[in-house]
């Protein structure tokens, strides 16, 4: 698969297509008349709608229904090169105007510290729509289907002999987005997410282990509808999930050593997320992040030049990927998605960016700009970072690898404030010899630094290994945002990593 | 139009209360924040917010069945259609356990928590605050980043048995992180419920104090070290201690290390720590999220389990610690004060032949929980101690570390505490003399 022929979408660029709700026509005319003309170079509003049913399990009894309806606006004015905003729930003419006025003011007080004015990048007003692409809406799903499916999934691994306990949820949110500028754009969305998993918890008081199924910390999410719930059969893997929880609780811990390792793709994807995405946002290169989520080891004048991976590795950010946390039409500051290439055959060649931290680097926004909602101001995030596919099977790699460990399923995490290294803890690791996977063993942690670690990347499996894997709680900002990203993975495997026991080490035998 | 903020408008939740449905119970909770953030960074005020938020839960109960919906207003049809997308829901419900009761009404503490100065602090007051900080870096030949926001939230809870309850607080929470070119970093911070309580010049100064000293760091290798943890520090790891112990669903788990021990020596004689929710200091509440009234609660004292804090779901009685509904966590302490000990963080160092002074801790995850084991790297002023004084610049390290064990070990705490806000709890907080504390990689 070509992912790049097979995926792009295209978007509706036509006016006639665009439907802006009769409220957002008038909520932006009167924010963007109240801002206009008073010094202002640029100003956006937002209006988005979250849509959100969840729905919980746990051992066969339902624990919960939560739905959640959030509506509100943002308001975004560039004043003399000094931004403002102001936001709220509040729908009234006397309230838009209100937050209107008081995001002017904002950029006003902002103006007083400013040294250099801020400058946005280029980019056509675009009038435009976006919706996901999906085949069963979630929220027309019955609820006693919803909770019937995750009943029997938890009561199949809890029945089994030895189970703490086994819980699995199901999401689904609907994201409408309207977006007005004063530059002319207009644009809606409608993004429909929808994900879910499995936890099953072996053992007794301190001594546990847990498994989780498709991936971990609530499961795996993406853009898309009920069928990606059906997709993962959640019934269907209860009582595999519950058999490896228990074969965790009496498995070897797993041994010390520097290893050859095969990272599983959910496990790659959070590694992706911290050690390549997070490094590559713009805005936290250039410091905004240096009080809260940190800066980065990466720079503008390495780009072309570091040697960032081994030759086999190519990262872009594609956000025009269906399926993924991170896909969607537009970023918040209205440039339509499109993939960027971040690492071209191991050498940094782009940023993640908006339109602000582009200028500062002379080039044009990679449409990463997002925010968390009405609430939040746009900062640079990631969409959906892929590491391409390479060209072995599974099994061709196994075979090939001889002797090692198979790495799966994140269970915990810990980054420096620099991304300069990294420390995982894996649910479980197989034992590769003999070119196929052998012995289980628990708490597997592996450490590392990030270039180092990507340039011991020797091959990476293909296209049919695929997946995007959401990570649906990506902190980063003051006020905190969390927001939604995917990364696509497939298995890839790296030589000479540090791996050991979260319980202590023990003697390994190598293979690295 | 909703209420103003800083307050919730009683006669809005009554309107609420009076749609609930034949044969149904409705129980109301509203939080209305408004908070304004002017965020620096590269010196600039790189992002400047101000935001009106309000959400509101729904929980709709009859016979067995209860379900929660979330909203963000207060106005008549968007409240009308949440109540009856409950009533749908409900039912489609089976039969589930009998419900726990709703809280009765009870009387409350007062606690005067609003400061009218910091609700109607400006952004063109914090522009001009924060230039200070900028003015201070300058000095130093520093950029500054950080934040200081001001938030004013009131929150309502009421039910249709009866209960009516209202307050508001001000709160105000300042970080600055200093750095020069060569990545060398120092950071500081200061939390309050009044503007009046932050002294932007103080924390501006200690922060590039920090990065100045932090300039030329040199590489040690990992292994165990003698720490002098400084808030910062002990921080984050009392708060990940208090998710894992002090909390009832874990204590009635039996993962807690409290439990079954109430009463036994479980950390050394001079750490006691206690919730107290009614300083206004803390960022607390009079009353929880059930509804029923907050009261301090001594967790451990000298070295002594006394309590773990609850809701009405994790014991009979609560101890006023409901978090918002539908969290999914329980309850656990968010206003913890450590008491000082008798001799300064200064003259602890002094007594330090070889050891380390950790500013702050970051990145903190789970290792083994269990075992309240954690990792995390230290960050923005990680500084060797030789023969009794603070001799430079140390790189950052990763540790890997029980919290409980670590604690047991401390040998002091110090006279000073400072005020530390993390993930919505504030903490007053000493710092912590710790031996053979374990370092595992060189960081960053």
């Amino acid at each position: 698969m070509d992912l790049v022929d097979t995926v792009n979408m295209k978007h509706q660029n036509s006016l006639m297509t665009t439907q802006l709700s009769h409220d957002f026509e008038t909520l932006g005319r009167i924010a963007l008349a109240a801002v206009d003309r008073r010094g202002v170079e640029y100003a956006d509003v937002r209006m988005t709608t979250l849509d959100s049913e969840s729905v919980s399990a746990s051992n066969g009894h339902l624990d919960g229904v939560e739905s959640e309806t959030d509506t509100g606006f943002g308001i975004r004015v560039l004043y003399r090169g000094a931004w403002g905003f102001a936001a709220s729930p509040v729908f009234a003419k006397s309230e838009i105007e209100r937050v209107a006025h008081a995001a002017l003011d904002v950029a006003r007080a902002s103006y007083r510290l400013s040294r250099s004015p801020v400058r946005l990048s280029s980019r056509q007003p675009v009038v435009s729509d976006y919706t996901t692409p999906l085949r069963i809406d979630p929220f027309s799903v019955p609820l006693p289907d919803r909770i019937a499916l995750l009943e029997t999934a938890t009561d199949r691994a809890a029945t089994l002999e030895g189970i703490q306990s086994a819980s699995a949820s199901i999401l689904a949110q609907r994201h409408t987005m309207q977006f007005a500028s004063l530059d002319g754009s207009r644009i809606r969305q409608t993004i429909v997410l929808c994900g879910g998993g499995l936890s099953v918890t072996a053992g007794q008081k301190r001594d546990v282990q847990t498994r989780s199924f498709p991936s971990s910390h609530g499961g795996d999410h993406g853009a898309g509808g009920y069928e990606r719930i059906l997709e993962m059969d959640l019934p269907g893997n209860a009582r595999r999930v519950a058999e490896e929880a228990l074969m965790l609780l009496s498995a070897p811990p797993c041994p010390s050593g520097a290893f050859t390792v095969i990272l599983d793709g959910d496990q790659l994807g959070l590694q992706i997320h911290e050690s390549i995405g997070h490094p590559l946002e713009l805005d936290r290169v250039f410091g905004a992040e240096a009080n809260f989520s940190g800066t980065s080891f990466a720079s503008p004048d390495q780009l072309g030049s570091l040697r960032y991976a081994s030759d086999i590795v190519s990262v872009v950010t594609d956000p025009t990927i269906p399926g993924g946390l991170g896909s969607y039409g537009f970023d918040d500051d209205g440039t339509p998605a499109q993939r960027v290439e971040l690492i071209r055959n191991g050498i940094l060649v782009g940023f993640l960016s908006g339109r602000e931290t582009a200028s500062r680097i002379g080039a044009l926004s990679s449409a990463n700009n997002r925010a968390a909602g009405w609430r939040h101001v746009p900062i640079n995030r990631m969409s959906n970072t892929v590491l391409l596919p390479g060209t072995w099977s599974l099994d061709d790699l196994l075979a090939d690898t001889g002797s090692g460990l198979f790495l799966t399923t994140n269970r915990s995490w810990s980054i420096d404030d620099r991304r300069e290294s990294f420390r995982f803890e894996c649910e479980a690791a197989y034992e590769i010899s003999g070119g196929k996977l052998g012995q289980m063993y628990r708490n597997p942690v592996y450490t590392g630094r990030t270039v180092d670690f990507w340039n011991r990347c020797d091959a990476i499996c293909n296209e049919t290994h695929f997946k995007l894997w959401g990570t649906p709680n990506c902190g980063k900002g003051e006020p905190s945002q969390s927001i939604f990203t995917s990364q696509g993975a497939c298995p890839a495997r790296f030589r000479n990593v540090a791996v050991e026991s979260s319980a202590g080490k023990s003697r390994g035998h190598g293979g690295g | 139009m909703n209420a103003e903020a800083g307050t919730i408008d009683r006669k809005a939740l009554e309107a609420i209360l009076n749609l609930a449905p034949p044969a149904c119970e409705l129980a109301v909770a509203v939080v209305d924040e408004s908070s304004r953030t002017t965020r620096l960074a590269e010196s600039v005020i790189q992002a400047n917010v101000s935001v009106r938020d309000l959400t509101v839960w729904l929980e709709l109960r009859r016979d067995t069945r209860s379900t929660l919906v979330t909203l963000h207003s207060l106005e008549p049809e968007p409240v009308k259609a949440a109540i009856g997308q409950a009533l749908r829901i409900l039912d489609t419900l089976g039969d589930g356990d009998p419900l726990i009761p709703l809280e009765s009404a009870k009387p409350v503490p007062r606690i005067d928590m609003f400061d009218r100065k910091t609700d109607a602090w400006s952004p063109k007051q914090a522009a001009k605050a924060l230039r200070e900080a900028v003015r201070i870096a300058d000095i130093g030949r520093l950029s500054v980043a950080g934040a200081l926001t001001l938030t004013s939230t009131a929150r309502g809870i009421a039910h249709t048995g009866g209960m009516m309850l209202t307050a508001s607080r001000t709160e105000v929470d300042l970080s600055l992180t200093c750095a020069d070119p060569s990545g060398a970093s120092g950071w500081d911070r200061a939390y309050g419920h009044r503007i009046g309580d932050i002294d932007i010049a103080a924390v501006a100064k200690r922060a590039a104090s920090r990065a100045i000293r932090s300039r030329d760091p040199v590489e040690l290798e990992p292994g165990p070290y003698t720490v002098v943890l400084e808030p910062g520090a002990v921080g984050p790891m009392l708060l990940f201690l208090s998710f894992l112990s002090f909390g009832g669903s874990p204590f009635n788990r039996g993962t807690s290390f409290m439990a079954g021990h109430i009463g036994e020596k479980v950390l050394p004689d001079f750490m006691t720590i206690r919730d107290d929710p009614l300083d206004p200091r803390m960022g607390g509440w009079p009353f929880d999220f059930e509804g029923t009234p907050c009261a301090p609660v001594t967790l451990v004292e000298n070295g002594v389990a006394r309590a773990v804090v609850h809701d009405r779901t994790t014991a009979e009685i609560s101890t006023g610690h409901a978090l918002a509904p539908g969290n999914g966590f329980g309850p656990y302490p968010k206003c913890m004060v450590m008491s000082p000990g008798e001799t300064s963080t200064d003259a602890w160092i002094a007594g330090i032949d070889q050891g380390l002074l950790i500013t702050r801790f970051w990145y903190i995850n789970y290792v083994n929980p269990m075992k309240t084991m954690i990792t995390g790297t230290t960050r923005d002023g990680t500084f060797r101690i030789q023969n009794g004084k603070v001799t430079g610049a140390v790189r950052n390290m990763r540790f890997v570390e029980s919290i409980l064990e670590a604690f047991r070990r401390a040998t002091a705490v110090s006279s000073e505490r400072e005020y530390f806000r993390m993930f919505g709890s504030t903490m007053r907080i000493p710092s912590m003399v710790i031996p053979a504390f374990t370092f595992t990689e060189v960081a960053s």
